[in-house]
């Protein structure tokens, strides 16, 4: 059930502007099929959140087709150009660089990239919020960044740390496959972050897209010997602070100086 | 075969021991890490080798004897900035709630960096003395935690790969609420609950999350204190065995 200033909304009074395939569509369904209640302060608030939820299944699916490749945190790598590597393996903003040009430079420069599957979940956020932000808003929000894990993000996108138990999984949830019994020389194989697509389609990096059955049969490779549980996916999902990113944006929008 | 043939290079060991560590010996790998701590910090490959050989020793061999110098290497590289992922991923996976103790020690410390590392370690205790700034209170309380809570936490798994705030270890409310120890490994009780404590738990498990706790660490108490007194309170409605908490909640 979708409710918009205390108030609930038929969805069929603006459906129809999303044509048939569109995953907004599908996420509007699920939503006011659910018996969990979606509430919102305006339908703009909403539209931002099914636009969010469409641009990070975007971007999942752009950074699939590049050729940033899966390294361990020792050993990945970045376009020292806009980069500087940490020894910890992540990425920081180099001085000088804007922001948008250097999380541009991800997919244009994809192969000079090698992470990990959480770094990738990060970088997907930063995409996706880029394609909705203008140039000069997203380097104001984010002027510092950080892509690492869930140690390092931005306060604007500190929910995607968390994950938990949802009524509902909808597209552009960051999702996780747990795999206890990893063999213990490929930690980095512990777990899959992944984007869900849609139609129980999941994107994660170093796996690629596949269902669920998939993702963990390629997880699985990675176990102990005579190892007694299978890789599996949890009950849960991390979402961005979607009300909050689309009210400081139409904010934004309101401001002249943007 | 002994490591130091394969080749002195460290990468070349780090080969070997991913393609052939099930093939080596305890008391080597237990040496060659020994061997390896003394050049700890000094290049990012051989710090490489030491992690996979504490990942090995501790996953496979279930080596806790190792915890002590893992914990100090995670503080030492993290005042350094260097990489901590892997090491703190393998202490976890010790699966030895005691060892927690070993991050308890750096609440205290005079760097903030340690101070900082080990509170984000056991930001999963929910003890409200834990959010205190002072380092010793902190130690303190955890401690205290610790030891009222230890035979009832289980295992989770969850590590800094999938979440910002894991939560590597649970108390299992119910059965602390009646005070049986659980497996680490499963949250289950070693011995299964009775039919009568089955009974008892329907109205437990109904409560809300803050009305367990109350009640879970009160029935600690009173079994510690009394048996004869805990087998009458929790044989009370609970609702009367709420009302004598909080009582001795304000007493």
């Amino acid at each position: 059930m979708i409710i918009i200033s205390s108030n609930i909304v038929k969805i069929d009074t603006f459906i129809n502007e999303y044509k048939p395939n569109d995953i907004e569509k599908d996420i509007l369904n699920k939503m006011d099929l659910s018996k969990e209640q979606y509430e919102y302060d305006s339908l703009k608030q909403l539209q931002f959140e099914l636009k969010l939820r469409n641009n990070i299944v975007i971007a999942s699916k752009k950074l699939n087709d590049g050729d940033m490749s899966f390294k361990t945190f020792r050993k990945s790598i970045c376009n020292l150009d806009y980069w500087d590597r940490t020894d910890n393996g992540g990425f920081i903003l180099k001085d000088g660089i804007a922001p948008s040009v250097a999380i541009n430079d991800i997919s244009i420069n994809s192969s000079k990239y090698g992470t990990e599957c959480a770094t990738a979940m990060i970088i997907i956020y930063y995409q996706a919020l880029l394609n909705i932000f203008k140039d000069k808003f997203f380097n104001n929000l984010f002027p510092k960044i950080h892509l690492m894990n869930w140690h390092y993000i931005d306060d604007n996108l500190e929910d995607v740390g968390y994950i938990k138990k949802r009524s509902d999984y909808l597209p552009g949830d960051r999702r996780y496959f747990s795999n206890p019994d990893v063999d213990p020389v490929t930690p980095e194989w512990q777990g899959e972050n992944v984007i869900d697509l849609d139609n129980k389609i999941f994107f994660g990096h170093g796996i690629g897209i596949g269902n669920s059955d998939e993702i963990i049969s390629e997880l699985n490779k990675f176990r102990i010997e005579e190892a007694k549980t299978s890789a599996y996916l949890l009950d849960s999902a991390a979402r961005p602070d979607f009300k909050h990113l689309a009210d400081i944006y139409y904010k934004s929008l309101s401001s002249p100086s943007n | 075969m002994y490591l130091d043939n394969v080749n002195t290079l460290s990468s070349s060991k780090i080969k070997y021991l991913q393609s052939n560590h099930n093939k080596i010996a305890y008391p080597i790998l237990k040496d060659m890490f020994e061997k390896a701590i003394s050049e700890h910090g000094l290049s990012n490959e051989h710090d490489e080798l030491l992690d996979l050989t504490a990942m090995i020793l501790i996953k496979t061999h279930n080596d806790k004897t190792i915890l002590p110098t893992i914990i100090d290497m995670i503080f030492f590289r993290n005042r350094e900035g260097l990489f901590t992922h892997d090491l703190i991923w393998a202490f976890f996976q010790a699966k030895d709630p005691y060892s927690l103790m070993l991050i308890a020690n750096y609440l205290d410390s005079d760097d903030e960096n340690d101070v900082k590392l080990a509170n984000k370690l056991l930001d999963f205790v929910p003890s409200s003395d834990m959010t205190r700034s002072d380092g010793g209170k902190q130690h303190k309380a955890f401690f205290y935690w610790l030891k009222e809570n230890y035979h009832y936490l289980y295992f989770t798994g969850e590590g800094f790969q999938r979440t910002s705030n894991p939560i590597p270890y649970i108390v299992a409310l119910d059965a602390k609420y009646l005070c049986k120890q659980v497996s680490l490994y499963t949250g289950k009780p070693l011995i299964p609950f009775t039919k009568k404590e089955t009974a008892l738990l329907v109205y437990f498990n109904n409560l809300d999350e803050n009305s367990k706790l109350l009640l879970s660490g009160c029935s600690l108490r009173i079994h510690h204190q009394n048996m004869h007194s805990w087998k009458s309170w929790i044989n009370h409605s609970i609702t009367k065995q709420m009302r004598i908490a909080k009582a001795r909640l304000k007493d």
